[in-house]
């Protein structure tokens, strides 16, 4: 009999659409009269939130350990240790979320969309490197950070990146952090997390992409030190300027240099800088007259960056879901499309009219044309400011690590001989004779 | 080289300015988002009120076997002999014959309880989450069957890859203290 | 220093220099093996899969054709089962192998590691030449490559963007399509929906819902010091209507005892371009008709429909005028039983003037009524199980159509605007319901007064939640589709998220309110009683951003249009624009 009722259902829901469904409950719970029992579903929970508060102390914790490693202990194998055990908390354990990299985006969205929640412990791990980083430099990319790590531990055979290549790939670096920020501003998604090239490797389970990035990434790595970091890393270039403007940064060796020159080599990623030689005297008028003219160069590249950037938002704005189910919507109703996507159909059942959609759409359009703008003449500033900086007369008197570029890995403190002294006292009758015929060579 | 101290100083002071700018923004930052912040975390889930059943969650997770399962409301199910979420649309025979079966994976446990009632229960080791028994129990039943993140699963991506291929927005943030949407439990 | 040749033929000879070279030669093929496995099974079997996928399908439909083949229903049987065995085996296959995988590149790289060590190169500085040139010439090369980046991506840009300057196919071919048409037929007596949407056609705005969608609107004022007021103009009669704009031009409404008029403002300047009239009721019932102070006998808010505007007053009278003043027809509903004054606002669809007519004390007279916004005949009409409201109907598209929402003790109903036949109802209300309801995300949103907020599902025509809390017992709620506000007449601001209904804070704010509140970008506008004007940031937690004062007492809701506010005080409509 059931079945008859629900044959005329079918055929009433046929004949009427299903969107005139009209009662509560087609069918009324049943009234058992067996001792039968009505399971429930059940609901498994998901990590404690006591989970959060380690994290946020797990990561403090290695953060100050990484700052008396590097600063007080010295010791690469210790740092490794550390990186290691890192590798495994941040990245397998906690499948490599959450981490400072990809909290650029949701501290973003946070910013710009206040219905956003941002989890406190995502705010922490935001800032904490960052903080740490205006103390101590780069600490973070040395032993905490898991990307970092796992690329670190792959660095075999390093081939040196010339200064010029290095540079104008960073400019890569400095379009995905703005990209990323654009995105998360207008709410079109979390660039950072979705293109995380370890993550397949953290989580053990990928689509193929993914795992084919990470590979590459791997790979790459075995011969061109932290090719993330130094590339792609888009908190690697805020903890670069916190690097800069660090109180303390990572020294080379213990003591004073006494340019021996064995450390040259040392740095796979070429962040140890020799000291400098006599700038040329001669070509000093024409040196000033560049800088002048870049300066100059600088407002107009702004303004053509502006303008590249206003002219792509239309563009960029496609990736925004809604200017792209407004799309969509608009096509369906122009008859230029026939069936109706998912999307659209999920639409119609919000009860939004199609000029909200749209409304909503050039609205979202107007905030990627300011955004594209921004971010065209952002990038334009940041290639400005580079040529600048290259084209000043900086004095170096000793080997000295990049504060901006220097990761912190510890490879070169063994390179120091100074160094060598201090961990093993007894070398010193030995060493000395050669130190001093080094330092007579210098 | 005599302007050199004189170089040097101006540079640290620049540098002290940028540093006591860049802690002070820090701090402010810190203020003002922490105040935004929350605890507990927020975790994924789906609204089974605007979920349409489209069937991306099967193939979009990251995870190679979806954290999204098919979840049944009991208190919410007819017991019905003919499931339309549990049969085909036009089923030759009520029995658990793989024939007459809309599950492409076999995940629905079909029971017998009492003259005229059937018991449904989700086998989760088998769920993929495609959602068909869901269409299907909604379109001509009480809509008991819903899709739900199952969190002894989920990794909690911060970008969830089924959430940006979700036609109809339906994955929402949750606090982690109430991490289920449950049909019948509103 | 022994010889390089020599130094290699000692190393070979190291027992452990060879174990070192076996193991990472035997982990550099495991982790090939591993990784061309993986791949192989990924790639082929989700080939398999899909391909078997369409024969179990094939074999289906072969079954449904031939129900009675036993022999074809076992062998869909057994194919299933070998098919989900597969797809298990497949999955733990790849779960096994990425742990595998992963393991053994550790391996690998720890062997590589080791293999290293036996021929660990001394650091050996090469002379240095001479510095100053070199120096020189890497900043030139690096100059050369960020200038050449710098091009490259610029032209990249520049390229991308010539690509996608055009706008959308979409649009111009609608557009198009539109204007093709206009000619052919004869041009409708009302406006399209697209219309609507950019005016603020009825109570609440085009979805009434309280939403602005337009740009520039003010967010500071002074209405004492003439600060940002375009223009203020005295309103003839008193009513607690809300103003509408259609194009270039306001309405509302004012009344007396024994008068009931129609205003129409230029929206620039703010003159009066008419005043219509609508006579009161004849019928003996005005003797008992009992309007509240509060009430008054202009509450509702006319609505228009792009071509007429029409009114309904206290004692049931509608009035209709086109858009220039001349009355079109006047139509007698008869005087509205009802506790504190009829007050439920019109609604415009196409060509119908949608009218909820609630009235008594039990359920009975009640009804829901569309005339013919030209000519005041009856079109439709349906009987309303409830007794009176002060709720306004809300034309708004739900799944692929339109539908007429009403609320109304204890029915939400959702109707159709064709013919006027139910289409869905739930019963989640009690008491005397004045809040409007609203559409969004999908659910519509209702307040029982003082008691307590119901998110309804129309589809299913089930309450997904209800949340308590100081609710309002006037002002309509308020939603962007994932946050809930609702504004109690003492000021209790209150914020809910619409996925399960959790409060999320209710502040207390100064003074009494009327207006119902009203959401601009990501703003509220909540319009104070004594003509203070809050603004609160449309977010999770309160956050009050400023205030303006407008110098007089206000009861109507705003009314929004292209950079502008319309907002009208108990004796003056003011027009508020940003001065440049």
């Amino acid at each position: 009999m059931r079945r008859g009722i629900l044959t005329v259902w079918i055929l009433s829901g046929l004949l009427l659409g299903t969107a005139s469904a009209e009662t509560v409950r087609r069918f009324p719970p049943p009234q058992f009269e067996t001792d039968y029992v009505m399971p429930t579903a059940t609901e498994p929970p998901p990590r404690a939130a006591l989970w959060d508060t380690l994290d946020s102390a797990v990561l403090l914790g290695t953060l100050l350990l990484a700052v008396w490693l590097i600063f007080f202990k010295r010791r690469r194998s210790w740092i490794v240790a550390l990186m290691i055990f890192s590798v495994l908390y941040f990245g397998f354990w906690r499948k490599g979320c959450v981490c400072p990299i990809g909290a650029i985006g949701n501290v973003t969205v946070s910013l710009f969309d206040s219905g956003y929640a941002l989890p406190l412990v995502v705010l922490v791990f935001f800032l904490l490197p960052l903080g740490i980083g205006l103390f101590y430099g780069r600490v973070f990319c040395g032993a905490v950070c898991p990307l970092g790590a796992i690329q670190d531990l792959v660095v075999l055979r390093p081939q040196p990146v010339p200064e010029w290549l290095e540079t104008a790939l960073r400019l890569g670096a400095w379009l995905y952090l703005s990209l990323s920020v654009l995105f998360a501003a207008t709410g079109s998604g979390l660039l950072i997390c979705r293109y995380d090239p370890f993550i397949a490797f953290f989580r053990l389970s990928s689509n193929s992409s993914l795992l084919i990035l990470g590979i590459l990434f791997l790979g790459v790595g075995v011969f061109i030190g932290r090719p993330y970091c130094r590339f792609v890393c888009p908190y690697g270039l805020l903890l670069r300027q916190a690097g800069r403007l660090s109180r303390r940064h990572v020294t080379i060796t213990p003591d004073e240099c006494i340019h021996c020159r064995l450390c040259e080599e040392a740095c796979p990623f070429g962040a140890i800088h020799a000291p400098t030689a006599p700038w040329p005297e001669k070509t000093l008028a024409r040196d000033r007259r560049r800088l002048v003219f870049l300066f100059v160069l600088l407002l107009f590249l702004i303004a053509a960056g502006g303008w590249i950037g206003y002219r792509l938002h239309p563009l960029l704005a496609r990736a925004n879901p809604t200017v792209a189910l407004a799309d969509q919507v608009q096509s369906m109703e122009a008859g230029l499309r026939s069936e109706p996507t998912d999307e659209i159909r999920a639409f119609r059942t919000t009860g939004q009219s199609d000029e909200a959609l749209y409304a909503q759409r050039d609205e979202i359009l107007s905030s990627f044309a300011l955004g594209g703008t921004l971010v065209g003449m952002f990038m334009a500033l940041v290639a400005g400011v580079k040529l600048i900086a290259v084209s000043v007369r900086r004095v170096r008197v000793d080997y000295e690590a990049d504060r901006a570029g220097c990761l912190a890995c510890g490879r070169c403190f063994a390179y120091c001989p100074r160094q060598r002294l201090r961990d093993n006292p007894a070398e010193r009758t030995v060493s000395n004779t050669s130190l001093q015929k080094e330092a007579a060579n210098a | 080289m005599n302007n050199k101290p004189n170089q040097l100083s101006r540079r640290q002071l620049l540098r002290e300015g940028f540093w006591t700018v860049s802690i002070t923004a820090a701090g402010a930052a810190a203020a003002v988002l922490a105040a935004r912040s929350r605890r507990p975390s927020m975790v994924w889930q789906i609204d089974p009120f605007k979920c349409i059943g489209c069937g991306r969650c099967a193939t979009h997770c990251v995870l190679s076997e979806s954290a999204v399962k098919c979840v049944h409301a009991y208190s919410m199910c007819g017991y019905c002999d003919l499931c339309t979420g549990y049969f085909d649309p036009d089923p030759k025979a009520l029995d658990t014959g793989a024939e007459h079966q809309l599950c492409p994976t076999g995940a629905i446990r079909r029971r017998f309880v009492e003259e005229p009632y059937f018991e449904f229960t989700i086998d989760e080791s088998r769920c993929i989450g495609c959602g068909k028994c869901v269409v299907g129990c909604a379109a001509f039943g009480n809509g008991s069957l819903f899709l739900q993140v199952r969190h002894d699963r989920c990794l909690n991506c911060n970008e969830c890859a089924i959430a940006r291929a979700c036609p109809s927005q339906a994955f929402v943030r949750v606090p982690a203290d109430r991490p289920y949407l449950m049909k019948d439990q509103r | 220093m022994p010889d390089s040749t020599e130094q290699k033929f000692l190393l070979r000879q190291n027992p452990w220099y060879q174990a070192a070279v076996g193991s990472a030669i035997v982990s550099a093929v495991f982790v090939g093996v591993i990784a061309v496995l993986l791949a192989v099974q990924t790639y082929h079997l989700k080939g398999t899969d899909s391909r078997r996928t369409a024969k179990l399908e094939m074999l289906r439909r072969q079954y449904q054709s031939a129900p009675a083949d036993e022999a074809l229903a076992g062998e869909i049987r057994d194919f299933d089962a070998r098919l989900r065995r597969d797809q298990f085996a497949r999955l733990q296959f790849v779960k096994r192998g990425v742990v595998l995988l992963t393991a053994s590149l550790a391996v690998l790289v720890g062997t590589l590691y080791w293999l290293g060590s036996f021929a660990r190169r001394l650091p050996h500085p090469e002379p240095p030449g001479d510095l100053s040139p070199q120096q020189v010439a890497r900043a030139m090369q690096t100059r050369t490559a960020v200038t050449l980046t710098l091009v490259i991506m610029g032209a990249a840009g520049l390229y991308m963007a010539m690509r996608t300057s055009e706008p959308p196919a979409a649009a111009p071919a609608a557009e198009e399509a539109a204007a093709a048409q206009e000619p052919a037929a004869p041009p409708p007596a009302f406006a399209s929906w697209q219309q609507m949407q950019r005016n603020w056609p009825v109570f609440r705005g085009p979805e009434g819902a309280g939403i602005c969608r337009f740009e520039k609107i003010p967010t500071e004022w002074d209405g004492p010091s003439g600060k940002n007021i375009r223009w203020k103009t005295a309103i003839p009669l008193p009513g607690h209507n809300s103003p509408i704009v259609w194009e270039d031009r306001i309405f509302l409404t004012g009344a007396s005892e024994d008068s009931r008029q129609v205003y129409c403002f230029d929206a620039d300047t703010g003159s009066l371009l008419w005043t219509g009239t609508v006579p009161i009721s004849s019928s003996p019932d005005r003797e008992d008709m009992y309007i509240m102070e509060d009430t008054g006998y202009a509450a509702s808010t006319a609505a228009v429909n792009g071509a007429y505007v029409a009114a309904i007053f206290a004692d049931g009278q509608v009035g209709c005028f086109d858009l220039e003043g001349r009355r079109q027809w006047v139509r007698s509903l008869g005087v509205p039983n009802s506790a504190y004054g009829y007050a439920s606002s019109l609604a415009a669809w196409e060509d119908k003037l949608i009218i909820q007519f609630d009235q008594d004390y039990e359920p009975g007279r009640s009804k829901l009524m569309a005339l013919d916004f030209a000519a005041g005949t009856t079109v439709w009409q349906t009987d309303r199980p409830v007794p009176n409201s002060w709720t306004t109907p809300t034309v708004v598209r739900l799944g692929d159509r339109m539908q007429i929402l009403t609320s109304g003790s204890p029915w939400v109903i959702g109707y159709d605007p064709a013919n006027g036949s139910e289409l869905w109802r739930v019963e989640c209300l009690g008491g005397d319901v004045a809040p409007t309801q609203i559409v969004a995300g999908g659910r519509v949103l209702v307040i029982e007064p003082y008691t307590k907020l119901a998110a309804v599902d129309p589809a299913a025509g089930q309450v997904l939640w209800e949340a308590g809390g100081s609710l309002p017992d006037i002002c309509s709620p308020l939603s962007d589709g994932r946050l809930v506000w609702t504004l109690s007449s003492e000021g209790t601001l209150s914020g809910y998220d619409i996925i399960d209904g959790s409060r999320l804070y209710a502040e207390e704010l100064d003074g009494f309110f009327m207006a119902s509140p009203s959401l601009i970008g990501d703003m509220l506008m909540l319009v104070g009683m004594k003509g203070r004007t809050l603004w609160i940031r449309a977010g999770r937690a309160f956050e009050m951003i400023s205030e303006c004062e407008l110098g007089e007492e206000i009861f109507a809701s705003p009314a929004f249009h292209p950079g502008r506010i319309y907002l009208r005080g108990t004796n003056h409509l003011y027009c508020i624009e940003s001065q440049p």
